[in-house]
Order: C-alpha cells, then sequence, then structure tokens
C-alpha cells in the first residue's frame, strides 16, 4: 500500500549554514554531482553553524544545488542555510534557502561563536523545548521494569525484558529503569522526591548513543515521555495459515504501549561537571521574566 | 562539467570526545605524511587492480576522501549492480549523514566500483549511525533502484520499502511501504522477461514480521513494483510450528525465467533464558514468481509433506553467541544459477559446540534434494552466494582464525566452476580485536555478493587499517591514509585518524 507521500528537502532543518559568493554557476566541484541550471560553485566566506564535519570549510569552494527560484550572478554573497547532498573528493550541499546578506543579519554574522558548538548548543535547546521534564539529580537504582522476564540463575540485570512468549529481536531494548532522586525540577512539574526513567541497556545499533545509566550518576536529565511499543504475548493464537496473503498495512502491529519517561538521546544527560550545554540553558530560562 | 580539487581541512568524526582521544591515541606515533612534500605518497599508494590466480581483483575502501576524518563502525553493507549499467552501482552501510540531516546516505559510484561517493537519499537517518537494516537491488532495465530499509529515526522497527529512478540525483527515495514490527528486510528485483507483463519489476522483499506471532516469516511482494502505485501483499511463508517465531533472515533469489526461491531460518525452539534454539534450514520454491493463489507452495518436503523442504533439520544457534566481536545467531544465504534454474546453492550456520560452522550445499534439481555438504568452514559467518553468467560460482564469507590476541577476521572469496574444487582468494586479513565494537553488529549481520554477467560484485566491512598486508590481493583506498606508518590521515592529510571499521568494495573477474 502506498504511504504518505515522500518527505521532501522542504522539510528538513538546515545543517549548514554559511556567508558564501557564488563563483561559478551551471558547475560543480567533483565528478559525479548532476549539473543543472541550479547547480554552482560557491566559496564559503564565513561558517555560521555547522556540524564538525564542516568546521574548517571556510575559503573553500563547495557545491550548492540551489534551492529557491531567485536568480543568483557571479559575485553575489549570499547566506545558504543547507543540508546534505554528496560526499566524495569534494562536497556538494542542498541548499534549502538563500537569503541576502543584510543588516539584520549582521548581527549573526558578527557573533564570535563556535559554529560547531553553536549548532550543538540548538540542539540542546531543541531537545530541552521537545522535553516534559527536566531536573537535576543522582541515580541511586537500576532495575528491571515491573513484570518483565527474568532469566532462571542470571544476574537479574542480563534478564530479558521481553514479555514471556513475546518475540525475539537483535533489537530488543532491553529495558531498565533507573531511580533518580530528584535535587531539582527545571521544567515540568514533578513533585515526588524521585523519578523513574527507562532506558535501554542494549548494544544494538538500533539503540546506540542512548545513555546508559548506573547508580551514582549525577547531573542534568532530559526526560521525555515516551510511547513504548512492547509486543504482546500472544501464546495459543493461531498463526496465519502458510500462503495467506494479506495486504501490507501502515503501521499495523498488535503491541502493546506503555507510557514512559525516556532519555534516549546522547544529549539528553548532561553531568554536572561538564560545562555550557543545559546549564547554560536553565541559567537563561531562569532569567526570563516570569509571568 | 569543470570538476576542480579543493584541499580541504576539514575534521569528521562522531564526537569532539571521540576525536580527541582516537587523536591522543595515534599521536604516539607521528606518521610521516605530516613532513612537507609527503602529500603525493599519502593516498592511492596501491595499484588500482590486482591479478590473482588469473583474476582481476579490484579492491576499494569505500569511504570518500571528503570524510577521511571519519571514525564510525560502517558496518552490515550491501550492495546493488545495476544489470542494465554495470558501471552504476548503490551500496550501503551503517554510514550516518555526515551533516546529521534527515536522510541516510547509500553509497554510489558511477564507473564500475572504482570511486565512491555519498548520497543522502534514504528517508530516517540516524544521527550517529544513519539507516537502520538496509539491502539494495535494481530492477533489471529499468534503472530504479528499489531499497528495503529499518529507519534510522525509528526505535519501533519501522520497515521502509523505497524506490528511486535516480539513486545520484537529490530527490529522496520514494516511500512505498511503511509499518512498524519488522527485521532484516531483504529486497530483490527481476523483470519479467516475457508474457503480457513483460518489462514489470517483481519485488521480493524478505522479512521477519514481528507483528504477527507464529508464522513470522514473510515475503512482500509487488507485481510492478516501478509502476505508478504499486501494491505490495505480505506472504506468510512458514507452514510449520514455531516457538512463536522464525529467525531474522529471509532470502529471496530470483531467476530470470520467473523462478523464486526463498531459504529461512526455521526456528523449532526457542529457550528465553539462554537464547538457544534450534531451527530449521528451510527452503521454498514458486515456480511462476509467486504469482499464484498459493505463493510459494512448489516446494514439498519428502517427510512431513508440507511446504519447504529442510534442507537441515534442528540446528542449533543462540541469539546471544559472539564469534570474536561478531554476535550470531544463524546466517542463511541463497543463489539460483542464472544458467538453469534447477541449481541452487545455500549456504547456513550452526552452532557445533564451542565452534559456528558454515556449510554449503547443492541441489541440482530444483531443491527437492540436497549434496552432502561442499565446503564446511569453522568459526566463519556472513555468507554470500553468487553465481555468473557461466555457471561459476562464487561464495564470500568472514572467517576468525587464530586465537587471543592475534585473532584475525579473514574475509574470503571462493570461486568455483562445479562445486567441487574451490580456489579461494584472501580479500582481508586484520585484527579481530581492533577497533572495540561501539554497538552490536561489529561487522554486520551479513555482508553481500552478487554478478552481473562474468563479474562477481561484493561487499564486506573489515577493520580499515592501512598495512598492505592486510589486503594480499591489493588495495585502494580513496580516504587519505599512511602507507609507511599504516596511519590513517584526515583531510588535511596530517593529522592522524583512529581506526574504524569501514566497506570495502569487491570486483573480481569470473
Amino acid at each position: 500500500m502506498p504511504a504518505s507521500p515522500s518527505k521532501t528537502a522542504q522539510d528538513q532543518k538546515p545543517a549548514f549554514v554559511f556567508k558564501g559568493t557564488i563563483k561559478r554557476l551551471k558547475s560543480a566541484t567533483m565528478k559525479g554531482v548532476p549539473v543543472d541550471e541550479r547547480t554552482v560553485v560557491v566559496t564559503v566566506n564565513q561558517i555560521i553553524e555547522a556540524p564538525p564535519a564542516l568546521a574548517d570549510y571556510n575559503g573553500q569552494d563547495i557545491t550548492v544545488q540551489l534551492g529557491g527560484r531567485q536568480k543568483v550572478r557571479v559575485g553575489q554573497e549570499l547566506i545558504f542555510h543547507t543540508t546534505s547532498w554528496i560526499f566524495g573528493d569534494s562536497i556538494a550541499v542542498r541548499s534549502l534557502t538563500e537569503e541576502p546578506v543584510t543588516y539584520r543579519s549582521a548581527a549573526m554574522l558578527s557573533a564570535a561563536d563556535d559554529p560547531v558548538e553553536r549548532r550543538a548548543q540548538r540542539e540542546k535547546r531543541d531537545r530541552f523545548d521537545a522535553a516534559d521534564l527536566v531536573v537535576s539529580g543522582k541515580v541511586v537504582a537500576v532495575r528491571l521494569p515491573a513484570g518483565t522476564a527474568k532469566r532462571s540463575g542470571a544476574a537479574s540485570l542480563d534478564a530479558s525484558d521481553r514479555a514471556p512468549g513475546g518475540p525475539v529481536s537483535e533489537h530488543d531494548p532491553k529495558w531498565r529503569e533507573a531511580v533518580i532522586q530528584v535535587d531539582e525540577v527545571h521544567k515540568g512539574s514533578h513533585k515526588k522526591k524521585q523519578v523513574v526513567l527507562r532506558f535501554p541497556a542494549s548494544k544494538d545499533v538500533m539503540w546506540y548513543g542512548a545513555p546508559k545509566f548506573h547508580p551514582g550518576q549525577q547531573g542534568f536529565f532530559m526526560l521525555h515521555k515516551s510511547k513504548i511499543e512492547k509486543p504482546k504475548a500472544k501464546r495459543g493464537r493461531k498463526q496465519p495459515r502458510k500462503g495467506v496473503v494479506e495486504e501490507a498495512a501502515v503501521a499495523d502491529s498488535e503491541v502493546g504501549i506503555t507510557e514512559a519517561y525516556t532519555a534516549l538521546d546522547q544529549t539528553d544527560f548532561q553531568p554536572y561537571n561538564e560545562p555550557g550545554g543545559v546549564k547554560t540553558i536553565i541559567d537563561s530560562e531562569s532569567l526570563k521574566p516570569k509571568g | 562539467m569543470p570538476a576542480k580539487k579543493v584541499s580541504k581541512k576539514i575534521a569528521t568524526s562522531r564526537s569532539a570526545a571521540k576525536r580527541a582521544a582516537s587523536k591522543k591515541a595515534v599521536k604516539q606515533s607521528p606518521p610521516r605524511s605530516s613532513k612537507p612534500g609527503a602529500k603525493k605518497t599519502a593516498r592511492r599508494k596501491s595499484k588500482r587492480t590486482a591479478k590473482a590466480g588469473g583474476r582481476v581483483v579490484l579492491l576499494v575502501n569505500m569511504i570518500p576522501r571528503s570524510l577521511s576524518g571519519e571514525a564510525n563502525q560502517d558496518s552490515e553493507p550491501t550492495i546493488a549492480v545495476n544489470p542494465a549499467n554495470p558501471l552504476q552501482i548503490a551500496a550501503s552501510a551503517f554510514t550516518p549523514d555526515p551533516l546529521k540531516g534527515s536522510f541516510s546516505p547509500i553509497y554510489i559510484s558511477s564507473d564500475g566500483g572504482n570511486t565512491w561517493t555519498l548520497n543522502s537519499i534514504v528517508p530516517g537517518n540516524s544521527r550517529l549511525t544513519g539507516t537502520g537494516d538496509i539491502t539494495l537491488n535494481f530492477s533489471r532495465t529499468t534503472n530504479t533502484l528499489f531499497a528495503g530499509i529499518l529507519r534510522g529515526d525509528s526505535r519501533s522497527m519501522r520497515l521502509n520499502i523505497l524506490r528511486t529512478k535516480n539513486f545520484a540525483g537529490a530527490t529522496p527515495m520514494e516511500i512505498l511501504v511503511d509499518r512498524t514490527q519488522v527485521d532484516q528486510p531483504y529486497v530483490q528485483v527481476a523483470t519479467v522477461a516475457n508474457g503480457p507483463d513483460k518489462g514489470k519489476d517483481r519485488v521480493y522483499v524478505g522479512n521477519n514480521d514481528l507483528s504477527v506471532r507464529g508464522a513470522t516469516a514473510t515475503i512482500d511482494q509487488s507485481l510492478n513494483g516501478a509502476g505508478a502505485n504499486p501494491t505490495f501483499k505480505s506472504i506468510r511463508i512458514e507452514s510449520r510450528t514455531t516457538p512463536g517465531q522464525d529467525g531474522p533472515p529471509i532470502r529471496p533469489s530470483i531467476h530470470p525465467d520467473g523462478t523464486a526461491y526463498a531459504i529461512y531460518h526455521s526456528w523449532r525452539s526457542f529457550n528465553d533464558d539462554t537464547g538457544e534454539g534450534t531451527a530449521d534450514i528451510v527452503v521454498l520454491r514458486d515456480d511462476r514468481g509467486g504469482t499464484g493463489p498459493k505463493p510459494f507452495t512448489d516446494l514439498l518436503d519428502p517427510i512431513d509433506g508440507k511446504s519447504g523442504v529442510r534442507v537441515a533439520q534442528n540446528t542449533k544457534f543462540n541469539f546471544n553467541g559472539v564469534l570474536g566481536q561478531q554476535r550470531t545467531g544463524g546466517d542463511v544465504a541463497l543463489v539460483v544459477d542464472p544458467t538453469n534454474s534447477d541449481t541452487v546453492y545455500v549456504a547456513y550456520n550452526d552452532d557445533h559446540g564451542a565452534l559456528y560452522m558454515l556449510h554449503l550445499l547443492r541441489s541440482k534439481d530444483r531443491g527437492r534434494t540436497w549434496s552432502a555438504e561442499l565446503r564446511t568452514i569453522r568459526n566463519a559467518l556472513n555468507p554470500a552466494l553468487a553465481i555468473n553468467n557461466a555457471g561459476k560460482v562464487g561464495f564470500l564469507y568472514q572467517q576468525l582464525t587464530g586465537t587471543g590476541a592475534a585473532q584475525r577476521w579473514v574475509t574470503k572469496i571462493e570461486l568455483s566452476a562445479n562445486g567441487t574444487n574451490w580456489n579461494a582468494l584472501v580479500l582481508a586479513t586484520v585484527p579481530a580485536d581492533t577497533p572495540s565494537a561501539d554497538f552490536d553488529p561489529y561487522l554486520g549481520d551479513y555482508a553481500h555478493l552478487m554478478s552481473v554477467g562474468k563479474d562477481f560484485y561484493g561487499i564486506f566491512s573489515a577493520n580499515n587499517t592501512p598495512k598492505k598486508t592486510n589486503f594480499p590481493n591489493g588495495i585502494v583506498y580513496q580516504r587519505n591514509a599512511n602507507w609507511t606508518t599504516n596511519t590513517l590521515l584526515d583531510v588535511d592529510n596530517t593529522r592522524p585518524v583512529h581506526v574504524s571499521i569501514d566497506p570495502f568494495f569487491l570486483k573480481v573477474s569470473g
């Protein structure tokens, strides 16, 4: 069954923002880039926001596939808001929007922030804004979620988290619960002294980067209410007949849903001894006028 | 089109902290290329191709030069060569989008695999690992590239079946199917050669559909995948009682005459406490490409009379098992001879005590009866099979050799014209204990091999230390490296970069 229309480039957020000068029209900096009338070579003059991969591209020529219908000319200076395209001997990026360098953009361009740090801080800000609860505190216990299968004779934290008889996959999260003793609530509402979050103990690629918690960890926790899909145990249900043909459906899984706090992004936990990041956001929030 | 090479000073890595650690680790032995004048020798040191046993071998590290600073675990690779134009090749691995955007990259080559770039067109990027499980395959005639993926931005095993008519273009791949609780999509495409459906692309996506219970082994099938609004149907292929599900790998292979085969790991028992279980290795066949009312039921087991011949019964596996740093759990592979749809080869793994054994067998009668073992290999996994247009068989696998700190992952391709006499080529022999695994799977739950014409094309992932003796049949690196000090170098051709897991492309003449 055809699904919803594909996500287009226009739905994306820019990953690499820079001021640049158009050097050549209908041209590219490497072979293999399909060149059309919207493909241009741009000299990067000033990076405003970038991932580490492009941090040192100041002064370099790169290929840009222009996004809008705006006519451009050689020598024109613009601010490009771009995302990924092709990486080879050189790089090519897709421009989502281009804007002229104006008085309004001067402040952004004159800021002395590290472009990589600026982007990292924006990502943390996005996670902070999306979080349902932000607390500081200490992990005082790690345990299996209630009702999960325990392996006989095994250490409890090696146990499966599946419902008895539930399906097995190499992508199983192996959910655990971390009990956090709350020092302070920085966002959201939570009146108890402790809060419980679920985290994946799995080493599988699907869960790579998700913080793994252990007792004694102290810091800031950005918690998100998540619906955790948990396949139901359905022993005894008759299995589909061999050769039976079914229409492929969108999200047609029979799963149980549990709502729990999670912290699945690598930025969702920040130790106390790490500077900046969430600390800066919390400080800036506290300075905002109330009401 | 003018193409100007630019000198870059970028630095790519998973995180600033990891990069700092990498530099620290490698800094103890500064590379000679940090001296002026050393750049000329720093990359592409090796000859582009080598001759081994009369065959031309091309082996390429696929990481582009502009990403020389990366240290990702680029594991679980797959490859698709365009049969209509073998210069066009697409490939994949757990490689994140370098800009951490919304789309994951595929590797693309337009010169037969000599050079590679990344093109971020796969929906659902994980910022750290790119897409989830992914396989690729081209239409035989329409240049359409199909993909089966688990989206990297979902934790619900979210299957997408995708396609694009321009795999080198900027437009993201089109989503044809979207549902959750599915594992290991494995896509194969066959183009109908004759009859009223001539020219239509039949798309088969083997997968383990865990949204159902019992008969989870599934093939999602479209009889017109390149059409305007292709419909996919889920065919449940398990005919026997399972302990609740089948194993992850379900692998179809399609002959141009329409004969469709599939192999899967049909679970008989599973112990949730230990991860141990038993499985039958089952082969299915459909003589009409799955178009009839009871698809994939043309091959009956001679003992129990059920659909699917049990090539091996009650093989042992451990879903929590490991070989070196690579997890195990039961691999399977199947290929049908393009010159004769009666001939089929299968490979599978099972546990024999502490050994993880790889077995290779053949049927010459459309899967009804099977040979004794043609090859039995200790501690080897990720089997991949292909047969060229002369009926020659290629058998790719990765074997753990040695003990303790001397353990190595040895990637080999064996070739045979008759299934009896085999010639092996060592493609890579690399340390097994470095780098440490960031996540599972370390090398991947599969590698891949296919043929177009007489040539074999494949892909595997391995430790990327630039050392000639690690690649005894030759190697080409795109990323910067100093072959004298055996050091990877950043895009500035000076700063050392830590060793990691990279995808390697191979082409071997048949």
